[in-house]
């Protein structure tokens, strides 16, 4: 049962880190207080256009706005959106068995964001036993300095991520150590990992 | 049977012993140019695949919403049929003479970054069309690479429509656009 819920927790935890990256894929506000990019938020306001294809410079008997806008339509129906990713990251996470550490912080992670059941549920279709926050529960806005997640991007190493997040390089290995279960190796961090950074002792 | 999340697509491999190939791909004297035989490589870097490759690549890249199918012809022949699992991406959108192009980048994944664009989060694509006597999925990859697509994220099924029919893999319709 405590293995359970562990698991249960940790694809929670998941799915939170997921939308701390992504922000809500139903919600205005991301769960760090940015505001969606400008166009994004553009496309969602008006579904009927697209960046570089502005009502008044194309014409509709341009053949070639007309085929881009159908294989862009096209692209957004078979490109997952965040809530798709968080069914991918789930399913993997359902098989990977996150390290305790992990599990933990995505715990903390998760309590201020309010899921909606529904959509979860469905994209956690082998553990029925997943344990789903509280509905009722009000979202609060995560205070800024208090990231507790880091994708890795291009460039960055343990190290660099260490002195922006705590100041000090040598923190380094607080980092390795909290993420052990997807880092093989503190020298060979992968793109695009999404680390857990503990508070430090 | 693989489950592209949204929808749920079957290949099959055709078990009549008597079938031929579909009377639209029995043709062998097509006019060259435009319809001349393509070398094997569209590309430099840009890896060239099998039927089994595809069908692995569907299996691990699109089901995980991390890679797209794309069939490169115009629509009109996208419509006739296609490998299960694929969307269009004619290979006239991709080219630069297309001014929305940068439009179909972003649908890809790509972000506009200080020069160019950053394809770190963009999805690995798999082309084809017609089959070796037809050049618009090379043309497709080579437009691809020149917007600065990096030549890992692409594939290249040579085979194409007609090598999949020859050995009697299904043919799906496209699915509808909304």
């Amino acid at each position: 049962m405590a293995r359970l819920l562990g698991m249960a927790l940790g694809l929670i935890g998941v799915i939170a880190a997921l939308l701390a990256v992504n922000g809500l894929p139903w919600g205005d506000e991301r769960a760090d207080g940015r505001r969606p990019d400008p166009a994004t938020a553009a496309m969602a306001a008006s579904p009927g256009t697209m960046p570089g294809l502005r009502p008044g410079l194309v014409s509709d008997g341009d053949a070639m706005a007309v085929m881009t806008r159908q294989v862009v339509q096209s692209l957004r129906q078979a490109t997952p959106g965040p809530g798709a990713r968080v069914e991918v990251l789930a399913r993997r996470a359902a098989a990977a068995q996150p390290a305790d550490a992990y599990i933990l912080a995505l715990r903390t992670e998760l309590l201020p964001i309010v899921l909606d059941p529904v959509p979860l549920a469905a994209a956690l279709p082998h553990t029925p036993e997943v344990i789903l926050p509280d509905p009722g529960h009000s979202p609060r806005p995560r205070p800024a300095g208090d990231r507790r997640f880091h994708t890795v991007s291009p460039g960055e190493t343990l190290t660099t991520i260490a002195e922006r997040a705590y100041g000090r390089a040598s923190a380094w290995g607080v980092i390795y150590a909290a993420n052990r279960d997807r880092l093989a190796r503190p020298d060979l961090v992968p793109l695009g990992t999404v680390l857990v950074l503990p508070r430090l002792p | 049977m693989i489950d592209l999340g949204p929808r749920t697509i079957v290949i099959e491999r055709d078990q009549d012993p008597g079938a031929t190939i579909p009377p639209e791909f029995a043709r062998t004297a097509r006019a060259c140019p435009p319809f001349c035989i393509v070398p094997m490589q569209a590309a430099p870097g840009i890896e060239t695949v099998g039927e089994l490759e595809l069908l692995a690549f569907l299996e691990s890249r699109v089901a995980q919403g991390q890679g797209l199918l794309v069939d490169s012809r115009l629509p009109e022949f996208y419509q006739r049929g296609i490998i299960p699992g694929a969307i269009n991406l004619p290979f006239s959108a991709l080219d630069r003479s297309n001014p929305y192009r940068d439009a179909i980048l972003e649908a890809l994944g790509a972000v506009p970054a200080a020069s160019g664009w950053d394809f770190a989060q963009a999805q690995e694509l798999m082309v084809y069309c017609g089959g070796p006597w037809c050049d618009q999925a090379p043309r497709a990859l080579r437009a691809l690479l020149e917007s600065g697509y990096p030549p890992e994220r692409l594939r290249y099924y040579r085979g194409g429509l007609q090598d999949w029919v020859m050995l009697g893999l299904t043919v799906a319709t496209p699915p509808a656009v909304n």
